[in-house]
């Protein structure tokens, strides 16, 4: 069994409850698309983020460890590789229509993991997602809590951080001249100085999902067997909708031949 | 003067209709905002539009929630919820004594400043005027000599309400079942509250006057006070921020409007049905929250369903239906300017006392709405969201769901 562990920091651009699930600027909800950014998408990006956002973290997950059986390989080839979800992945709650805030699907969950040259990627399943999408909810509704989010982040403290970054705006915002970005960094200030700026850090949703679609590899792929299902288990949280970012923390397991 | 029991049921059905008559006015008048860059916005001006459609939707929400609050002090006192209104428009001080007409019309000063005189606190003059344009006009329309009314502001009419609570002996008043209420666990805070004596019934009548006038001494996040600071505002922006809405645009004439109001039938065959459609899921609504309201015999399990479903209707299906509708156009002619959705009742609202029937009904309606949508899915992308939200809704709303 190939096991590859991988994280990092994730965008998603989205309106919020009470908006239309299609809003694209944000009105009614607490996401907001400032002047000059584009439109929400509600695509789940684990890389090429849309916006960069002054002082939030960097977006990218990537293999972070790799174990053959049981034993960490430091020098495997899949280290530092990009796992990405393919296909603009969105959240489908459709205002709760499919599902509730933080319980919705992930649809279409189509997992790739590459570094140049060499791609390995497969989807839950082969036939199109349908209604309810039960097989691509998370599991278990929203937990609080626990060292997951904050081990992984490494953000014992949201509030210092977000104070910190405050601090950096508040100085951008003296030296700034132009309109726009006053008002955009006006906007951030007030928005990190409210609850919710930091209501949803804690929060994490998991999945343990089953990948039972067609193998498609590229280049020269680890010895995997073709015919067994892959396990992926991971959760996402750390919600910062100022970077309008999460975290996401998995293991992928891939049995070999 | 209210002093029995059917003069109190009698009020607060007028309260009922006037909350939900005034949070459409807000919606339409919303809706009618232009947000997008591409309709000669700046990204600046964007983001202003952006806040106001913002701040006014936050104030038809919070008349949702006094429609609610009422819905229980009518059931506290055994009477039953009213959903039902009389189409729009109608005239100043003729369906309700107001000083200023029930209608449909786009964002605005003037729209702003008939919202402003709805929500205007007791006993204070309406403000004043620095921006040059149209006050003269606004003045001699809504301030003609007062009639002898009954009441002339929202906050007049619960007072009223709250004296006959305060009259009518507590012990006779109150015999509604406890249970049969709503209680504010919707997806958005409506602050709403069990009523069950005079005091519960007393606060409840309270909060929905600070709401929409604050307090004396502060008229901060009131209705009155959110309106008069976009009036103000708009008098400092140098561009039109709102649609070519026309007033009033309308399926159809209605025999319970007032005929002294300008509608604008709609002509155009696409906007006809797109608007067909949005009233017939906003009368679907209206019946789901009768159904919800009724405590006719659903269980537990059935009524979150139709809580859960009336909050993701209103929010994913009836707002962006109603935004598209102000992007087509009234006639064929695109000059004559753009439709809106116009809340139409088409006849009496009545709920089957069968509950089969009811998720029956709701069933049918919903599929024939799916199957209208199919036919004028071409006409923007939005529609294909709606029309997937609408068939999963039919899909949830099963009886045995």
């Amino acid at each position: 069994m190939l096991t590859l562990k991988y994280q990092g920091w994730f965008q998603c651009r989205l309106a919020t409850d009470p908006d239309p699930s299609d809003e694209k600027r944000g009105v009614s909800g607490y996401m907001k698309s400032l002047p000059g950014e584009p439109d929400f998408d509600r695509i789940i990006r684990f890389h090429n983020p849309v916006v960069e956002r002054s002082h939030t973290p960097k977006v990218g997950v990537t293999v972070t460890k790799v174990y053959l059986k049981n034993e960490y390989i430091d020098d495997h080839f899949l280290l530092g590789a990009k796992v990405n979800l393919e296909n603009n992945p969105k959240f489908y709650g459709f205002n709760g229509i499919v599902a509730d805030d933080g319980i919705e699907p992930i649809v279409p969950f189509d997992l790739s993991i590459s570094i140049p040259n060499i791609q390995l990627s497969r989807s839950l399943e082969d036939k199109s997602p349908e209604f309810p999408f039960n097989d691509y909810k998370p599991r278990n509704g929203i937990l609080i809590g626990g060292n997951d989010v904050v081990e992984n982040t490494g953000i014992w403290d949201i509030r210092y951080t977000l104070s910190e970054r405050i601090e950096k705006l508040n100085a951008d915002l003296s030296s700034t001249t132009d309109d726009i970005e006053k008002y955009n960094i006006s906007e951030r200030i007030k928005f990190l100085k409210s609850p919710v700026a930091t209501r949803f850090f804690q929060a994490r949703m998991n999945w343990f999902l089953v990948l039972r679609g067609n193998i498609n590899s590229k280049g020269k792929t680890p010895e995997i067997d073709m015919n067994s299902p892959w396990v992926n288990s991971f959760w996402m949280g750390g919600w910062d909708p100022d970077a309008q970012n999460g975290y996401v923390s998995g293991i992928l397991q891939i049995p070999m031949k | 003067m209210i002093n029995t029991r059917e003069e109190l049921i009698n009020a607060l059905t007028e309260a009922a209709e006037l909350e939900h008559n005034l949070l459409i006015q807000y919606l339409f008048s919303s809706f009618t905002l232009k947000t997008e860059l591409k309709e000669g916005l700046t990204p600046l001006q964007q983001a202003k539009n952006l806040e106001w459609k913002g701040i006014i939707l936050s104030v038809a929400r919070e008349e949702m929630g006094h429609l609610g609050l009422v819905c229980n002090l009518l059931s506290a006192i055994g009477s039953a919820p009213r959903f039902g209104r009389p189409n729009l428009p109608q005239s100043e001080k003729k369906y309700y004594p107001f000083e200023a007409p029930f209608t449909l019309t786009k964002f605005s000063r003037k729209s702003l400043y008939r919202f402003l005189i709805f929500e205007l606190p007791i006993g204070e003059n309406p403000p004043e005027d620095s921006c040059k344009v149209d006050q003269r006009e606004l003045m001699i329309e809504l301030f003609s000599a007062p009639d002898p009314l009954i009441y002339n502001k929202v906050g007049d009419l619960y007072n009223q309400i709250k004296e006959g609570f305060n009259k009518i002996p507590e012990k006779e008043l109150f015999i509604g079942p406890k249970n049969a209420q709503d209680l504010d666990d919707w997806s958005v805070r409506l602050n709403l509250q069990n009523v069950n004596d005079r005091k519960t019934a007393i606060k409840a009548i309270d909060d929905i006057i600070i709401d929409g006038e604050g307090t004396a001494a502060d008229r901060e996040g009131s209705h009155f006070n959110s309106f008069k600071n976009i009036w103000e505002e708009l008098c400092l922006i140098d561009y039109d921020p709102t649609r070519n809405v026309v007033e009033n645009p309308f399926t159809r004439s209605h025999r319970d409007s007032s005929d002294e109001i300008n509608v604008n039938l709609i002509t155009n065959k696409d906007t006809l049905k797109v608007s067909e459609i949005f009233n017939t899921i906003y009368s679907s609504t209206l019946l789901m929250l009768m159904q919800y309201y009724s405590y006719g015999g659903e269980t537990e399990a059935q009524r979150n369903l139709l809580r859960s479903s009336l909050g993701q209707i209103m929010s994913g299906v009836i707002r962006p239906l109603g935004e598209l509708l102000t992007k087509l156009p009234i006639s064929d002619n695109e000059n004559d300017g753009f439709a809106a959705p116009s809340f139409e009742i088409y006849s009496d609202l009545r709920l089957s006392p069968f509950k089969e029937n009811r998720w029956l009904i709701l069933n049918e309606t919903f599929n024939n709405v799916i199957n209208e949508i199919k036919s004028i899915e071409h006409l923007d992308q939005r529609f294909l969201e709606i029309k997937n939200k609408m068939i999963w809704l039919n899909q949830n709303l099963q009886p045995s769901n």
